[in-house]
């Protein structure tokens, strides 16, 4: 395919496109001032101090007065609610699910005889991994009663507890819950998704409205070079609301960031290239600002929110639900974003994120360039 | 001889879904430096045929050569010497007059001293010099068609396709934009020239392509063309000066061999089907007149004329009682510094039928949405039926039927659906509603039509209705905006035939058009300019203000055109 490049006209699209950006201050507002909103939002949903925390206990070792300590400790604490102590773990689930328990601290039946013989408490802790804001809050009171607990054991009997008691946190519905912070760096993957595809599905839609594609098809403007002319600018302004979010991440949550910056934004620009590419199919084929946007929060934020682990843990998924998750291109985005912020450059996870973006946009654009051809049918 | 530009043979175009042919075996030919008219009533394909030459849309069977070469295939050798203006043209409304000149300039790959050179011209014969940093999105109508024109001819184009340029712009810019269509004739360019203004055809054009539902009716010169109607045109004056000049239409209008009949001022011009017009003898005095491109489009395309009004029929008989229905005393409206609309009165009778004409950004859309209640003055009064539609605005609005520029029907929503709305807006009960529409929709012939999206119908019928929405509560006043811009003669007959019933009704009519001609079924003509009434009269009498020797017989253009350049001759004195 000879594609034939006029970069005079090229520059003369962008031209274009970075005037009606600047006039046009709500392009400049979806870039710059949502990412700020959308990363706090993501942020504080996770840290917003919510009411007491209400759980259930299972006493397997009710006979030792060392567990009836250990309850009143819980009884007294002003961040955890207990809804319920009962020697049955039957009853214990069913009070759980009936009552929206957030978690069940479970005292084993050894519990005594530990203590005493190994100085080690050890209590399970389950809680409801499919609320991993929740269950995060519970994990860190529950730590924060029993090191209490410790420190009381320790002060009042002079028993020199060991002070690694143990929790053995069982997350029920979500294993791999790692830490508090994978929702706000998922944020980035949410703001992508608007500054590439809201943002030029509704700036090409607008050409199409106003009549100015049909005039631009009609001048020797080609197919790449009106494709070019799109692109460039609204992937400049994703890469702008990129860097606010991951400022924003840094600076107010101090997410700690273990990978490369260099991989990280190549990743993040790959991304971008595939929103602005979804964006550019999407208005292309729908022509009005209203199909366009309602096309857009459709196709690429819905998925977005809803399939791509963001909020939701893709294991817990029904298995169709699974494979689905493969198509959604912000799977692999956030999924490697909370790896190099996490974990560093994992390249056993990284790779096939970056593959998987890769594959998704050439299937995109491939349908760009059959899609944006130049006539009115 | 003159070079063929552009040659188009057997062309076929049927849209996909669509069971009849947009085009049916099209065969013209456009040579060097002509004026070539397209005309044709709405929808009978003049745009699919402009787009097909521009190459952005396909054609099933014939063949397409532009310069000799063959469309599309070759377009690529060829697409810098084609100039294309389509109908909403794409000016990029937040870019400058210049960014938008400069932009064209750099996509049609001129540069440099070439390129500044382009601009100041072209700014200087849009008489746009003064205007480059203003956007264009708040350019006047005929500004930005000036503007739309000058950057399809930034790259000194061969061939020019302009799909209704000069719709919707007042008769001075639209002679404005024709000038600068000729001069570049003059220098060899051919220009197709799509429009619905047939005047321009007939002064203009030498050589006219006239299409009809998507076949070739007429290939040739203008003037062929209106001979075709020749001897059979006259003008009919009533020797009873008293008689009502609409029940006098209305009477010629049904009886036999009547073709086309129209007021003009205090007369009635006919078009006959023989040149025997003595049946008419004893009631008029008959001049006989030269024939129009209008009379031979008219005629050819077989057009029924209405001769009942079921949409006036609705109306019970009028009051013999006169009364002022409309009135502006001082009005005025000042936006800052500027004042669209000048200390301005008028008063309106009821029955009458009042023209309110003016170049574009006159201040005609200001003054009218003040006395729809739409914008608030800055001082003066603006009164219908005695109330201000400002303070008591749901009261007066129930009296008022309005149809806005464009039609404002819901696209989305079907011919019905759009019916249903407007009477819940203006809250007719059950029975009402049934009735209201059973009515407007077989008195506007739009059964057919129920089921279509507004967006999809046909611009003449999208036009009724619009029409039949503003009269649905059968309001005491109507207010008329641009009603027919972009209207072919027929629809625009038709409508005017509706309108005309309406006021004998005793339906008061406020309208604003670029249809010179139709001022002339007005009763009484204001024409503002620059915020400033001008003039105010019935159209016969402003015409025997420029009445002179050398033009004896005025059309209400050259009374608009010479009453606006009076003005401008009056300020700079």
């Amino acid at each position: 395919m000879k594609l034939n490049l006029s970069t005079t006209r090229i520059k003369a699209l962008i031209k274009k496109e970075v005037i009606q950006i600047k006039r046009d201050k709500s392009a400049l507002l979806i870039a710059f001032a949502l990412p700020v909103f959308l990363t706090l939002v993501f942020g504080y949903a996770i840290s917003i101090d919510t009411n007491k925390i209400r759980i259930a206990i299972v006493n397997e070792d009710a006979q030792s007065s060392s567990s009836a300590d250990l309850i009143s400790f819980f009884n007294n604490s002003k961040f955890v609610e207990v809804k319920l102590i009962t020697d049955s773990h039957e009853e214990a689930e069913r009070e759980i699910l009936g009552q929206k328990l957030s978690a069940t601290l479970i005292i084993p039946a050894d519990f005594n005889k530990r203590l005493e013989k190994e100085k080690i408490a050890a209590v399970y802790l389950a809680t409801d991994g499919s609320e991993p804001n929740t269950a995060s809050f519970s994990t860190n009171y529950v730590r924060a009663i029993m090191n209490l607990y410790v420190e009381y054991q320790n002060s009042k009997h002079g028993v020199k507890l060991d002070p690694q008691i143990e929790i053995t946190q069982r997350v029920w519905y979500n294993e791999a819950l790692k830490a508090d912070h994978l929702l706000n760096i998922g944020s980035i993957g949410f703001v992508l998704s608007i500054a590439g595809t809201l943002l030029t599905a509704l700036v090409v839609a607008r050409d199409w409205e106003r009549g100015s594609m049909e005039y631009l098809i009609s001048s020797p403007v080609t197919t790449h070079e009106l494709i070019l002319g799109k692109i460039l600018p609204y992937l400049a302004l994703g890469l702008g609301s990129f860097f606010i979010s991951f400022a924003c991440i840094m600076i107010f949550f101090h997410t700690p960031f273990k990978g490369s910056i260099i991989i990280f934004t190549l990743i993040g620009f790959f991304y971008l290239i595939l929103t602005t590419g979804l964006g550019l199919l999407i208005s292309t084929s729908a022509k009005s600002q209203f199909v366009a946007s309602q096309a857009a929060i459709l196709i690429s934020m819905v998925p977005t929110i809803m399939l791509s682990g963001l909020i939701y843990d893709i294991e817990t998924m029904p298995q169709i639900m699974r494979i689905i998750t493969n198509i959604v291109p912000a799977k692999y985005l956030i999924d490697a974003m909370r790896t190099l912020f996490l974990m560093g450059n994992d390249w056993s996870i990284l790779l096939p994120d970056i593959l998987g973006i890769i594959l998704i946009s050439v299937a995109i654009y491939f349908g760009v360039l059959r899609k944006t051809k130049k006539s009115l049918e | 001889m003159s070079e063929t530009l552009v040659t188009v043979s057997n062309l076929n175009k049927t849209f996909l879904g669509s069971n009849s042919k947009a085009l049916d075996d099209i065969n013209f030919e456009v040579k060097e430096g002509e004026f070539f008219c397209l005309l044709g009533p709405d929808a009978a394909g003049k745009t699919t045929l402009l787009r097909i030459i521009a190459s952005i849309l396909k054609y099933d069977s014939g063949a397409v050569e532009i310069l000799n070469k063959k469309i599309p295939q070759e377009i690529s050798e060829i697409q810098h010497l084609i100039g294309y203006a389509p109908q909403k043209f794409g000016l990029y409304e937040d870019l400058t007059v210049l960014e938008n000149l400069d932009l064209n300039a750099d996509l049609r790959g001129i540069a440099g001293a070439e390129k500044d050179e382009q601009i100041t011209k072209l700014l200087a014969k849009t008489n746009l010099k003064n205007f480059t940093d203003r956007l264009a999105g708040n350019l006047s109508g005929g500004m930005k068609q000036k503007l739309a024109l000058a950057c399809t001819l930034i790259a000194k184009p061969k061939i020019l396709l302009l799909d209704e340029v000069s719709v919707g712009v007042d008769p001075i810019s639209r002679q404005d934009l024709i000038g600068i269509v000729k001069d570049l004739i003059g220098h060899g360019t051919a220009v197709i020239w799509s429009t619905t203004y047939l005047d321009e055809a007939e002064q203009h054009a030498n050589k006219m392509l006239l299409i009809n539902e998507g076949r070739q009716v007429f290939f040739g010169n203008p003037q062929d063309f209106i001979a075709r109607t020749a001897g059979r045109n006259f003008l009919l004056k009533a020797k009873n000066s008293a008689s009502n000049r609409r029940e006098n239409l209305n009477q010629i209008l049904q009886s036999e061999g009547i073709e086309d009949a129209v007021l003009q001022g205090d007369q009635i011009r006919i078009l006959n089907r023989n040149d025997d017009v003595t049946k008419f003898t004893s009631d008029y005095e008959i001049t006989k007149i030269p024939s129009t491109i209008e009379d031979s489009f008219l005629e050819v395309l077989n057009l029924k004329l209405p001769t009942f009004s079921k949409l006036a029929n609705r109306y019970d008989k009028k009051e013999s009682e006169k009364k002022i229905v409309i009135e502006a005393q001082g009005l005025t409206k000042k936006f800052g510094e500027f004042t669209a609309t000048n200390n301005v009165n008028f008063q309106i009778e009821s029955g009458k039928i009042f023209g309110f004409l003016g170049p574009n950004g006159a201040g005609k859309s200001t003054t009218f949405k003040m006395l729809c209640g739409l914008l608030k003055p800055t001082s003066g009064i603006a009164h219908v039926s005695g109330i201000s539609l400002l303070t008591s605005a749901n009261e007066a609005r129930q009296k008022i039927g309005y149809m806005a520029q464009k039609f404002s029907l819901y696209g989305e929503l079907s011919t019905l659906q759009n019916l249903q709305f407007f009477c819940g807006v203006y809250s007719l009960n059950k029975a009402e509603t049934k009735m209201a529409i059973a009515e407007v929709v077989e008195s506007l012939d739009l059964e057919n039509f129920l089921n279509t999206n507004a967006f999809n119908l046909p611009l003449g019928i999208k036009q009724r209705l619009a029409l039949g929405c503003a009269l649905l509560h059968k309001p005491e006043v109507l207010f008329l905006d641009e009603p027919t811009s972009g209207v072919d003669p027929a629809t625009r007959r038709e409508f005017w035939f509706h309108i005309n019933a309406l006021a004998q009704k005793g339906v008061t009519v406020m309208v604003t058009t670029h249809f010179m001609d139709e001022a002339e079924y007005c009763d009484t003509v204001a024409i503002i300019y620059q915020g400033l009434k001008i003039a105010e009269d019935n159209p016969q009498k402003l015409k025997d203000i420029i009445r002179s020797e050398k033009l004896a017989n005025p059309s209400f253009q050259d009374v608009f055109v010479d009453l606006i350049k009076r003005q401008d001759v009056e300020k700079i004195l």
